[in-house]
């Protein structure tokens, strides 16, 4: 018999009717109401209805604004529902539609189009008037719109520009992690909201406003605290939890723009957003003129961010073109603390000097500079940058090296020895010792785990160069430890292995050298015979012993490590895309793009055959019967 | 006649005890601010609150004391539901510091007597404490007895995978 009875009477949360339990659920955070489900039969009853309206708005985690119904139907029900609100993680918006004209059902299509017979959306999708009423009370009330800037805005509205529709979705969904903007019409002109005067034809003829100028409207407009830095407390949802922005990303398909161009401005604008940490930017140029006059003339306007304030710590800049030293410095110095740096397809000059910007501002916290198809980036006196560079960093882990800038720093360090004289000779490409220790001690940081080795001239490497290279890195691989006993050293590794350096690479995991070991470069150099010696043989071996993966031409199978590195967006990734490709594509860290996977060096193919004579593809399939059976 | 603000309004407790208040206090709840208007001659009739014992009666109506001035509820406070947040201003906080009977008694007394905000106080206090616990120890803090089976639990994680996506 028991008197504990009423100890075991409900008399907390169970004993409440179920509605007043769904009262209580309606302010339990989103996760904890499975934990709470979980507890019991009758608690999991009365969650029941608030779970199903989460797993149904879970759909909308990916929005895309393809269809013309999409945006005012998120838009409507982000304002109304904060449980679809919250779910609402990312926002895809590949297609501007910049007039009533353009609200067509639309496809997309890789091939050829079918869209110019879609029909235009029923009219009840644009919105009424006391909507549109209410939507530009909230540009006023929450973005500080002037009456101006209403005025633009109502009128986008009216005539069917979806771009203050996209930012109030934005704005609204409070868990936003990452919005990607096509690379579609999305150019943006400062000048977005100032009034068109109609007596100036050039005016006149503006691009329609884009959604980037309403967010680079609203991020201008924010207000300021005391310090005259951004009032945290001020923004909105969106605004204050995106952490990744895609701008300019490529959907494969018809709407892709070959050139799309973004003023620099934008760039250091976005970097306001509160939580940004990663941002990839495609099209982000300015013409000659206008970067003497920003570096020279000052006749620019001044890029409007503060050194140290941004949170961005991941930068991918994807075809930029020029972009003055004023903008480059804001870009770097403006970042609080940046962790990557990466540039793909570009035209640049004055990598060093960038290079240098970042360990100025970073050398603690970089860990990735990374560049792909660098074919049109330069330096000043070299390349790209000189490796000699690379020291002030203190922490850099995954490094891009141009080869023929280690043969250039080589080069002015021996001549700089004063035994030779400069330009007499280069005597020095005999002196091997002499390079390896250089190679050593003065190229690369130790905090070096990743280093791709390539050249700007693919095809170009000398036979002489390579055999260099091959040696130090074998050098390299083999210092990494120290010593476990000393015994040992003499019996084997080669002769350079005994010597010790100032320097050692206890963190090495990878070094890529595919972009050196290619005869031919996309652009077709003169032919040459397949080679009938294996490049970059010695490096191998040693890679193979230690556990480094050294990747090749010719080097296939499984890796030791799994690197990551900084990539643009995927289509793969893209809810937008139209069919998701048939093989998963993979990144090629050579050209910085992804595709489909290449005969991962066969040597069988033609491609492979080219390269190399059928005797290496030999050898190099028996060493993989032998290390991988 | 007294104005309005000085008038009192009796009220009953479910275990029969008088409690006097003032009418601006009272009509915090919407209960009795209906009835009041129903029976047209406020102060001289008792009004019952059937539901509510003393002990709760008189908590409810220290915080109906403390927010008297509060802006009256509007109807289209729900209507917004976007402006639901889970902070509870201090002296709410302070007010709910009392043990879990009395928690759920003033949540089922504003509740009964129709006083939305207090109503949202107590279910903020509640959600609080479920936030971020393991249902075992969600179990422990409100002394639930578990009847799921493992296979139960896990159905419902399962339909749930949405939860994970932090």
């Amino acid at each position: 018999m028991s008197t504990t009875t009423d100890d075991t009477e409900p008399t907390g949360v169970t004993s409440l009717p179920p509605e007043l339990v769904a009262s209580i659920l309606d302010f339990v955070d989103p996760p904890s109401l499975v934990d709470f489900a979980c507890t019991c039969h009758f608690l999991a009853q009365c969650s029941r209805d608030i779970l199903k309206q989460h797993q149904n708005a879970h759909e909308y985690k990916v929005c895309t604004d393809i269809l013309p119904t999409a945006i005012p139907a998120l838009l409507r029900k982000v304002r109304e529902d904060r449980i679809t609100a919250w779910h609402v993680r990312e926002l895809e918006f590949c297609y501007h539609r910049t007039d009533w004209a353009r609200w067509k059902e639309f496809r997309f299509e890789v091939e050829e189009s079918l869209n110019v017979r879609g029909r235009p959306p029923p009219p009840e999708y644009a919105f009424s008037a006391d909507e549109r009423v209410e939507l530009l009370e909230v540009l006023r009330e929450h973005f500080h719109f002037s009456e101006q800037d209403i005025d633009a805005a109502r009128q986008d509205l009216e005539m069917g520009n979806d771009a203050p529709s996209k930012l109030l979705v934005f704005a609204f969904c409070q868990r936003i992690r990452s919005v990607k903007f096509s690379r579609h019409g999305n150019v943006s002109g400062r000048d977005a909201f100032e009034p068109v005067d109609l007596t100036d034809l050039t005016s006149s003829r503006r691009s329609p406003r884009s959604v980037l100028d309403y967010i680079q409207r609203a991020i201008n407009l924010h207000p300021k605290d005391d310090d005259g830095q951004d009032d945290e407390q001020a923004w909105c949802a969106g605004f204050s939890s995106l952490s990744y922005l895609g701008v300019g990303v490529q959907t494969g398909t018809e709407i892709d723009e070959l050139s799309l161009h973004s003023p620099p401005h934008l760039f250091t604008d976005l970097m306001h957003l509160p939580s940004l940490r990663s941002i990839y930017f495609h099209g982000l140029a300015q013409e000659i003129d206008e970067m003497i006059a920003d570096d020279q003339d000052g006749t620019v306007a001044p890029y409007n961010i503060d050194e140290g304030t941004s949170e961005l710590e991941h930068i991918f800049l994807d075809g930029a073109n020029g972009l003055s030293w004023k903008f480059r410095k804001a870009m770097i110095g403006g970042c609080g603390e940046l962790f990557s740096l990466a540039i793909t397809n570009s035209e640049m000059d004055d990598i060093d000097a960038l290079v240098q910007e970042a360990a100025h501002f970073h050398k603690d916290t970089m860990e990735t500079l990374m560049f792909y198809e660098t074919s049109q980036l330069h330096g000043y006196r070299c390349n790209m940058f000189r490796p000699e560079e690379l020291n002030r960093f203190n922490n850099l882990r995954t490094i891009y090296v141009d080869a023929s800038d280690v043969m250039l720093d080589a080069m002015y360090n021996h001549e700089g020895d004063g035994d030779h004289q400069a330009g007499e000779d280069h005597e020095w490409m005999g002196d091997r010792d002499f390079f390896i220790e250089f190679f050593m001690n003065s190229c690369f940081p130790e905090s070096m785990e990743v280093l791709m080795l390539c050249s700007m001239r693919p095809g170009r490497t000398l036979d002489g160069d390579v055999d260099f290279l091959d040696q130090a890195i074998e050098t390299m691989i083999e210092t990494m430890h120290e010593p476990e006993d000393d015994e040992d050293s003499e019996g084997e590794g080669s002769e350079s292995s005994s010597k010790t350096f100032e320097r050692r690479f206890p963190n090495l995991k990878a070094i890529y050298l595919g972009g050196l070991d290619e005869l031919l470069g996309d652009r077709g150099y003169s032919t040459a015979e397949p080679r009938k010696k294996r490049w970059f043989s010695r490096a191998i071996a040693a890679g193979r012993k230690a556990g480094v993966d050294v990747h090749t031409r010719t080097t296939r199978g499984q890796s030791f490590h799994e690197i990551e590195f900084p990539t643009p967006p995927s289509v793969a990734d893209l809810k937008s895309a139209p069919d998701p490709p048939q093989a998963p594509l993979v990144f090629d860290v050579y050209t910085g793009r992804w595709g489909s996977r290449s005969c991962r060096n066969c040597g069988e193919c033609e491609g492979c055959l080219a390269q190399y004579d059928k005797s290496v593809w030999k050898e190099v399939e028996d060493e993989v019967m032998q290390t991988d059976p | 006649m007294a104005s309005e603000g000085e008038q009192t309004v009796k009220l009953v407790s479910s275990d029969n005890v008088e409690i006097v208040t003032e009418r601006k206090v009272a009509e915090r709840s919407m209960l009795i601010k209906n009835m009041i208007e129903d029976l047209g001659a406020p102060g001289e009739e008792p009004i019952p609150i059937m539901n509510v014992s003393e002990a709760v009666l008189r908590k409810v109506l220290e915080w109906c004391t403390h927010h008297k001035n509060d802006p009256a509820p509007s109807q289209d406070d729900d209507a917004d539901s976007r402006k639901k947040t889970t902070d509870i201003e201090d002296w709410d906080q302070k007010f709910m510091q009392v043990d879990q009977e009395m928690l759920f008694e003033i949540i089922l007394a504003a509740n009964y007597m129709d006083i939305k905000a207090l109503l949202d106080v107590g279910c903020k206090t509640v959600a609080n404490m479920i936030k971020g616990k393991s249902p075992e120890e969600i179990r422990k803090t409100f002394n639930i007895q578990n009847d799921f089976t493992p296979e139960e639990e896990d159905q419902i994680r399962r339909e749930n995978e949405w939860a994970e996506d932090r």
